[in-house]
């Protein structure tokens, strides 16, 4: 390890939608930060603003090769994949959202089966 | 009765990115420097302290319960908000501690509830309010990463919660929350642990919540708990003295002093730590562990990483190899001194020791000192414990040491005078 504070999987990190950044806490109470398109660059240094320590991020890039070239609009594109961690306010309009979807696709098969029986 | 109250100092040295150090600037402090809390005579605490109950860190802020002459206690906090971890009240950066109370904080108290117990994990804190013959009441507050606050994913964040365990049971029956006492709270990082008793047959059980990918609240089966969750270890037949936790491990020294630890051992931090025996008290490190040792010797053994000298013992340890050893206190007259208390910080410890054969007392420290936080005036990590206090020079009113503290590159001591 040497050179490094802490080598880190990615599913220790927690993500920043706001800054766009995967961060880990650092012992000084700053935190390591490295954004989706370092990591798509196979950059796997994540670096504290506030202190000399680094870790190394343990990841597989293959699962980053999607990220567009660049930062431009990237929070939106990443937030699918990060659901678990927002706390949006509009989730109740994405349910609303979600349900209109649905009952315009499920009719048809629905019909199907009542034909069928 | 009006109680005597003392003259205390609160004073801190290290990391101060966002005045958590509560000394009216967000400059690193070097040395330690009194506290200022808002509204009260420069280097006082508020005037009625009798003592500080508990004081948690987090990230960046800091919380101190006070208990006041009246019986009463008070809640003040420092440092940053921006998550909502100091109440939806305070949502930027305060550089002095200022009393807290949130809206959900004061309806409880209008009731006569009392805030008992505090902690703080990343960016998140957490309080504990008791009223007798009610139950106690668990308040979160800040960040949800990892489900910290413990009232699943959709809580909207920087609203001040109070945590459910209602969906708990214990071999199948309900474990009554109305009849749930909170005996202690402590917090990590990333995850929270409590110890609780039930009232109707006395059983004593581990939850927590937060982090849980390493095994640090019990088992791996998730990544992480967002909502209370029992620790299957069975702590009724030898319930919990006190817990301590880092980044990713849990140790829990039992009252009969037998030790339990569990979650990562990638540096060594569990190594041989479970079932030791006569354990005053147990402290974690963010990535090591520390057992005071109840025996003639007083002996602190510490295990995990030693990067920057966090062991306190630089003969014993050889590169790469896993070793639990005691901390090598070595001072003037060779005779080893008599260990009252210890303190873990992320990355560094402070303890509170008699020299031999005296009751003076003195603080002493080592490890991680990148932002100064051992309070010596310099920068570089100690790989060995050193005298910190009293500073000598200039302090002729250092007092009485009351208790240390240490947080996230931060250290505490409160002075009595």
């Amino acid at each position: 390890m040497g050179a490094y504070y802490d080598e880190i999987e990615i599913e220790d990190m927690a993500w920043d939608e706001v800054k766009g950044v995967y961060h880990y806490p650092c012992p000084c109470g700053d935190r390591f930060e490295i954004s989706r398109k370092q990591l798509a660059n196979c950059e796997d240094i994540a670096t504290c603003p506030s202190c000399s320590l680094i870790i190394r991020v343990v990841y597989d890039p293959l699962d980053f090769e999607d990220e567009p070239p660049d930062d431009e609009g990237s929070a939106s594109e990443e937030s699918e994949e990060n659901e678990e961690e927002d706390d949006d306010s509009d989730s109740d309009a994405d349910k609303f959202e979600d349900a209109l979807e649905k009952l315009t696709l499920s009719e048809p098969p629905v019909a199907a089966v009542a034909a069928a029986a | 009765m009006e109680a005597q109250t003392p003259y205390l100092r609160l004073l801190a040295a290290g990391s101060n990115a966002r005045g958590q150090l509560a000394n009216g600037s967000d400059d690193d402090s070097h040395t330690f420097k009194e506290c200022r809390f808002r509204g009260c005579i420069e280097g006082m605490l508020p005037l009625n302290t009798l003592r500080i109950l508990q004081l948690a860190t987090g990230a960046n802020h800091t919380l101190v319960l006070l208990e006041l002459g009246d019986g009463r206690t008070e809640l003040w906090g420092c440092g940053d908000g921006r998550k909502g971890q100091l109440g939806p009240e305070y949502m930027e950066q305060l550089t002095e501690f200022t009393p807290i109370s949130t809206p959900l904080y004061k309806t409880y108290a209008s009731q006569g509830y009392t805030c008992c117990l505090i902690a703080a994990a990343w960016e998140t804190s957490y309080l504990v309010l008791k009223l007798p013959s009610r139950p106690d009441v668990v308040i979160s507050m800040g960040s949800n990463d990892f489900g910290a606050l413990g009232v699943g994913t959709k809580h909207a964040t920087a609203t001040p919660a109070v945590v459910s365990f209602d969906h708990l049971t214990i071999e199948g029956r309900s474990i009554k929350p109305s009849g749930l006492v909170v005996e202690s709270i402590v917090a990590g990082p990333r995850h929270v642990v409590l110890h609780v008793r039930t009232v109707l047959n006395n059983e004593h059980t581990l939850i927590g919540w937060g982090l849980a990918r390493h095994g640090q609240l019990g088992d791996t089966k998730v990544v992480n708990y967002d909502r209370p969750y029992i620790i299957s270890l069975g702590v009724s037949p030898d319930p919990v003295q006190t817990c301590s936790l880092g980044l990713q491990h849990t140790v829990v020294c039992h009252q009969s002093g037998r030790t339990t630890a569990f979650g990562s051992n990638k540096k060594g931090q569990l190594h041989r730590m479970d079932s030791w025996e006569r354990v005053r008290q147990v402290g974690c490190t963010w990535n090591g562990t520390y057992l005071l040792r109840d025996d003639d010797e007083n002996t602190l053994l510490s295990t995990g990483s030693n990067a920057h000298g966090q062991l306190g013992r630089e003969s014993q340890v050889e590169e790469n190899e896993v070793t639990v050893g005691p901390v090598e206190f070595t001072s003037h007259d060779g005779k080893l001194p008599s260990l009252k208390f210890f303190a873990c910080g992320s990355e560094h410890v402070m303890t509170v020791i008699s020299p031999y054969g005296s009751s003076d007392m003195e603080i002493w420290g080592w490890g991680w000192n990148e932002h100064g936080n051992l309070g010596l005036d310099h920068t570089d990590d100690v790989p060995k414990p050193i005298k910190i206090w009293p500073a000598g020079g200039g302090h002729a009113l250092d007092g009485r040491i009351a208790r240390v503290w240490a947080g996230n590159g931060t250290s505490w001591i409160l002075s009595q005078i």
